[in-house]
């Protein structure tokens, strides 16, 4: 199904992506930056590509009896959470990409710390989310590689 | 309802979401004290601490680093798996 391999696709390059940003090191300002920018609409698509799930587990979270539900619901909301987080103030602490944006108005060392809490808040939910839609994410990758149990389904 | 008009929709709801959520960091953080920056005197003949500065790409450093960061999440998802199976 294309929306499943395009999601697989996206989903590895994001997670790619965002390893890479985590090490500032690595990359230098100006790449951090941009890749941080690129990967704003990369994410946008990542959610829309995932809005049946969104849509239909909003509607099923106050069924009772859906513990596993709430958590995953409550991870993916985290993560959402503290993915704009950081993007936000990754924006506004720019120095090179976009170094006027916003800082004029909200230029505060502040938003320096909140980018370190709110990137160190990210690896966790992608480390849960992960563990969380780690069945998911095996089959999709043993059905593309054509390997194991799922390879025939 | 149209494939192409959902989508907006749907896209509509997101921006609309993520703008939410900016504004409320937005005024946290500017509700939030400003956080300390220590100093201290500097002792007779020290000399001032140099700025670190990013000089652009260090692939001998930061490959061995993008490594690290994909086996801290794999603990985590190691870790994750474990606390949310025993849990669910």
């Amino acid at each position: 199904m294309l929306r499943n391999r395009l999601s697989l696709w996206l989903d590895s390059l994001l997670f790619l992506a965002v390893c890479v940003l985590m090490v500032t090191d690595f990359t230098g300002i100006p790449i951090h930056e941009w890749l941080g920018i690129a990967l704003i609409p990369a994410l946008l698509l990542h959610l829309l590509l995932q809005w049946p799930w969104i849509a239909t587990r909003t509607r099923r979270l106050p069924e009772p009896r859906k513990g596993r539900l709430r958590v995953n619901y409550a991870i993916n909301l985290l993560l959402f959470l503290s993915m704009v987080a950081t993007i936000q103030s990754g924006l506004v602490i720019s120095r090179v990409a976009i170094p006027s944006f916003v800082s004029g108005w909200l230029g505060d060392r502040r938003w320096g710390q909140v980018h370190g809490w709110a990137s160190s808040a990210l690896l966790l939910m992608i480390g849960l989310h992960l563990a969380l839609n780690w069945d998911w994410i095996l089959a999709v990758f043993r059905k593309r590689l054509r390997l194991g149990p799922a390879a025939n389904s | 309802m149209r494939s192409s008009g959902r989508w907006l929709k749907q896209l509509a709801i997101l921006i609309a979401g993520i703008a939410a959520a900016g504004l409320v960091f937005t005024l946290l953080v500017r509700v939030l004290p400003a956080p300390h920056r220590g100093s201290r005197e500097r002792a007779p003949g020290e000399r001032p601490r140099e700025r670190r500065e990013f000089r652009g790409p260090q692939l001998a450093r930061g490959g061995p680093a993008v490594l690290k960061q994909i086996v801290i999440i794999g603990v985590v998802v190691l870790l994750g798996r474990k606390v949310l199976r025993i849990r669910l």
